[in-house]
């Protein structure tokens, strides 16, 4: 097929989301920063919006959509499952009501990969027990695919992206490192970028793109699960901030400071983030359909660890939080493990 | 001293930012290299590496969706 879907856009993923000062801007003038009502439990600077609608019973809300990672249309449709869903498993909730889908269509893409996208949305949700009950496509020049899922919690027991504590240890579940990696997926089918790779092995290659591959249509469910059953200070997911943003917003929102010392990433990314320019090692590359980055007290660290273990869900411990005003540090010498 | 020269146009990401490394890095300290490149992602990233890893935009200019630096290393 002569459409490829990464081929037809400049950015890819969450690499398409606009800067944070950015977004930060544009809420603050257009007013949609200001002071919510008492049932407003979490707005624009959550993963999702949490609003109470009874006692016990709140509804949780997200949008997430971006351009083509990869030219696999399934796979892409599950990427962007993916995605969306853990906007919602981000904070401790695992009943996703239903989700409704967002496409956009490019009038020369051949319909069997809209098709595809589609398919590859609808199985991953449905795996989640999850329904695809609806949703709106729009032309437009570049191919989009993404969400919008409603998920239902215990206001109780939601967990937010403030709420680090001073001691609390940081444990990240999923590898960083999918924009070098995936940048090498693209490249490699070009002349020019199989030149920029040439010296590089090619199984170094092949297991950066099968490990953030994997991890991006990984789903974080059950880390959800593992958040319900151990007690969690603070959660983020790690998409197209990077890291260091992420870890940045849990720091101000809890008004403490985190330190990252360790950067786990995809095996082979740090040959290819030098190759590309990508600033991975100070943990600022952006991720798509990252892992779920946990504060936890120092206690229920071995607790969260071990749940994890049952659930096969690989994780890291990266850092720690202590007392400040709100800002992340990545150490310079932060060790470098490659999963 | 001469000016070296990278073109970029038409390059799909990371490639601007990957050719302006590769080529400061064969080139000596204090020589300046001209960027020509389109697009603004392209430029911001380029400029932000350059910044980044201790080099110096000279100069920044963009006409017609094409964008030129002036780098010193």
């Amino acid at each position: 097929m002569s459409y490829r879907l990464t081929k037809v856009v400049p950015v890819h993923g969450c690499s398409c989301k606009l800067p944070q000062y950015q977004l930060g801007e544009l809420l603050d003038q257009a007013g949609m920063t200001s002071e919510f009502g008492p049932e407003v439990l979490a707005g624009p600077w959550e993963n999702s919006s949490v609003v109470k609608i009874a006692d016990g019973i709140a509804i949780l809300n997200t949008l997430d959509f971006f351009t083509p990672m990869v030219d696999e249309p399934e796979i892409q449709g599950r990427i962007a499952g993916s995605n969306v869903t853990s906007d919602i498993y981000t904070l401790g909730v695992t009943k996703i009501a239903s989700v409704l889908t967002i496409m956009a269509f490019p009038e020369n893409m051949p319909s069997e990969l809209a098709v595809g996208m589609l398919k590859g949305l609808g199985d991953f949700c449905r795996e989640m027990d999850t329904p695809v009950v609806g949703g709106h496509t729009i032309r437009n020049p570049w191919p989009i695919i993404g969400g919008a899922a409603t998920g239902i919690g215990d206001p109780e027991k939601i967990v937010y992206t403030k709420g680090a504590k001073v001691g609390d240890r940081l444990f990240l579940t999923k590898p960083l490192g999918i924009a070098p990696a995936m940048a090498a997926y693209r490249l490699r089918k070009e002349e020019e970028g199989k030149e920029l790779l040439e010296g590089v092995p090619e199984d170094l290659v092949d297991e950066a793109v099968n490990q953030a591959i994997t991890g991006m249509i990984t789903s974080n469910k059950p880390v959800a699960e593992v958040m319900q059953q151990v007690p969690v200070h603070a959660a983020t997911d790690v998409t197209g901030f990077g890291l260091k943003g992420h870890a940045a917003n849990m720091a101000m929102l809890g008004k403490v400071d985190i330190v990252i010392d360790k950067l786990w990433v995809i095996r082979g990314t740090p040959t290819l983030t030098d190759l590309f320019g990508y600033p991975l090692l100070t943990g600022e590359s952006k991720e798509t359909a990252g892992g779920i980055l946990l504060a936890v007290a120092k206690e229920n660290a071995d607790d969260l660890q071990s749940e994890l273990d049952k659930r096969r869900v690989k994780h890291v411990e990266v850092g720690y939080v202590k007392e400040g005003d709100g800002t992340v540090h990545v150490v310079k010498d932060a060790k470098v493990i490659e999963a | 001293m001469s000016i070296e020269k990278l073109d970029v146009r038409g390059k799909m990401c990371p490639l601007p930012v990957a050719f302006t490394k590769r080529k400061l890095e064969a080139m000596a300290s204090g020589q300046l290299l001209e960027v020509v490149g389109e697009g603004e992602l392209e430029f911001d990233n380029v400029q932000r590496w350059v910044k980044q890893n201790g080099h110096e935009v000279v100069e920044a200019s963009k006409s017609g969706g094409e964008f030129k630096l002036l780098v010193r290393k």
